[in-house]
């Protein structure tokens, strides 16, 4: 918590230190933000799916291709994040995977 | 599934007893946004029916689809008004009623008319006014004459039974540059509706808000896991009704694909595929061994494998699943012991927090909630108690 938002700031621009936003959260928001294109979710790989994106999101993807196939999230809960997740329970990661796979719902 | 909900609005197919519904054409197509009024071709496999906006008037062009040809594939459809742009979808032209594979009686508008008259037209585009009248728009011309009643179908359900069974015979055939023996697990999932209200802003913009940042659009429950034997074989069985849809998992349970449509068994039934996007008029291939469920020394032959649960299962809510989290945090003093309703161990949660979620959720207080607090264990979870 203290590296991403806490007394050793916001590590790889990743705030969880919680917070309303107009809609959502702020952890929630920057999970699911667009870093480098509109159509992608980065930290999760998820599928953009708002209005006038359908020529994108309509077609058949290759295997591997979002979710945790492509997402950066996924190396980090696999690897255990360098040692910073020592509690996290193979239920809660799978949890997590399903979450991550089923396009960020909130 | 996961895709944009407006503009794919795609031909499907189902039983009348509700069994075997199934995507026959454009399911991954933009174009034609909309497929309506879609009518069979007495004594043939093709379709005929209006190319049509998404939420405008349900008139457009009249196109006849060969689904032998593809799934969503420009080269099935004839576009009677358009040939060469087979997936144009604008237009007067409605509720097609077909007398063969070439002719088309539809409610069209003729040139410089101001009302649709009731039309008929052949594969040339050749155009004939049959019957049209000044003062208003005909429209749902249907050819009347004796015929023989459709073919009774016999019922296929159970309706005393609540789980069907599904059967996917070799994953690998569709899914290209995956080796065999990547694909170790079946994820299965189910739509459904969010039946909660939405919480903070009043105004969920562009439909999408009300679930989450325009990424899904409906509500989701992590049903299990089911195994996927050497073969690319998997035989199990789920609720019965509902609409699931399938992700096959490597052995670390990343996703390797996910379906983009959904299936259902009605109680009782059995629901197979070949593969993962396979082409659903292929041959089935001949397999090296048999499939699960043929498969006699298997213990479990003819008697699908249930479900895993406690693998990644539960509902799939980002607030949904820290208030499991929260309420196990605060049930840890208490009788369960330190684990969730679905058996999740509980992480921890520093001091500060607990005492938020404990007068939020015990005093009450007028504004605290447990949503409210949810958001900053929630984000504890996620990088670790630390």
């Amino acid at each position: 918590m203290s590296c991403h938002g806490g007394e050793k700031g916001i590590a790889a621009g990743m705030d969880f230190s919680g917070g309303w936003t107009e809609h959502f959260n702020i952890s929630y928001e920057n999970l699911a933000n667009r870093r480098e294109t509109q159509l992608i979710a980065y930290w999760i790989a998820g599928i953009d799916c708002m209005n006038g994106t359908a020529l994108w999101s309509a077609q058949i993807f290759p295997p591997r291709s979002h979710g945790l196939g492509a997402a950066p999230l996924a190396d980090l809960l696999v690897s255990g994040h360098e040692g910073r997740l020592p509690d996290l329970t193979r239920p809660e990661r799978d949890l997590l995977m399903a979450w991550i796979d089923s396009n960020g719902l909130y | 599934m996961d895709k944009n909900a407006l503009t794919i609005q795609s031909l499907w197919t189902i039983n009348p007893d509700g069994t075997q519904e199934t995507a026959l054409f454009a399911n991954n197509m933009v174009f034609p946004e909309a497929i309506l009024d879609a009518r069979p071709v007495p004594g043939s496999h093709v379709v005929v029916g209006t190319f049509a906006k998404d939420n405008g008037p349900p008139r457009g062009s009249i196109a006849f689809i060969d689904p032998h040809l593809g799934k969503n594939e420009p080269r099935a459809i004839t576009n009677l008004e358009h040939p060469d742009q087979p997936t144009f979808d604008l237009g007067n032209s409605c509720e097609p009623w077909p007398l063969s594979e070439n002719v088309v009686l539809f409610s069209g508008r003729p040139a410089g008319a101001a009302r649709n008259a009731i039309e008929i037209m052949d594969r040339s585009g050749s155009r004939e006014v049959v019957l049209s009248d000044p003062k208003i728009c005909l429209h749902s011309p249907m050819l009347v004459k004796p015929r023989h009643p459709p073919p009774a179908l016999a019922e296929m359900a159970d309706r005393q039974q609540a789980t069907g069974k599904f059967f996917v015979q070799d994953i690998y055939q569709g899914l290209s540059g995956v080796k065999r023996g990547e694909v170790r697990w079946l994820r299965v999932i189910e739509e459904t509706s969010r039946v909660s209200g939405s919480p903070g802003s009043p105004n969920p913009c562009n439909q999408t808000f009300l679930v989450s940042a325009a990424l899904a659009f409906s509500a989701k429950n992590y049903l299990g896991v089911v195994p996927v034997d050497e073969t690319g074989s998997a035989y199990f069985q789920a609720p019965a009704g509902r609409a699931l849809y399938f992700q096959a998992l490597d052995g670390e349970g990343r996703l390797i694909q996910s379906m983009r449509s959904f299936v259902q068994a009605a109680p009782g039934t059995t629901r197979s595929c070949i593969g993962c996007h396979e082409h659903k008029s292929s041959a089935v291939p001949n397999p090296t061994a048999l499939p699960l469920h043929e498969r006699p020394p298997h213990p479990s032959f003819g008697h699908p494998l249930p479900l895993r649960r406690g693998e990644g299962t539960g509902e799939g809510r980002f607030r949904a699943s820290m208030r499991e989290i929260v309420r196990g945090n605060l049930s840890r003093r208490g009788k369960n012991g330190g684990r969730t309703r679905n058996n999740h161990r509980l992480v921890r949660t520093d001091s500060p927090c607990r005492r938020i979620a404990l007068r939020a959720v015990c005093s009450r207080k007028a504004g605290a909630t447990v949503q409210s607090i949810s958001q900053a264990a929630f984000s504890r979870f996620l990088i670790g108690a630390a």
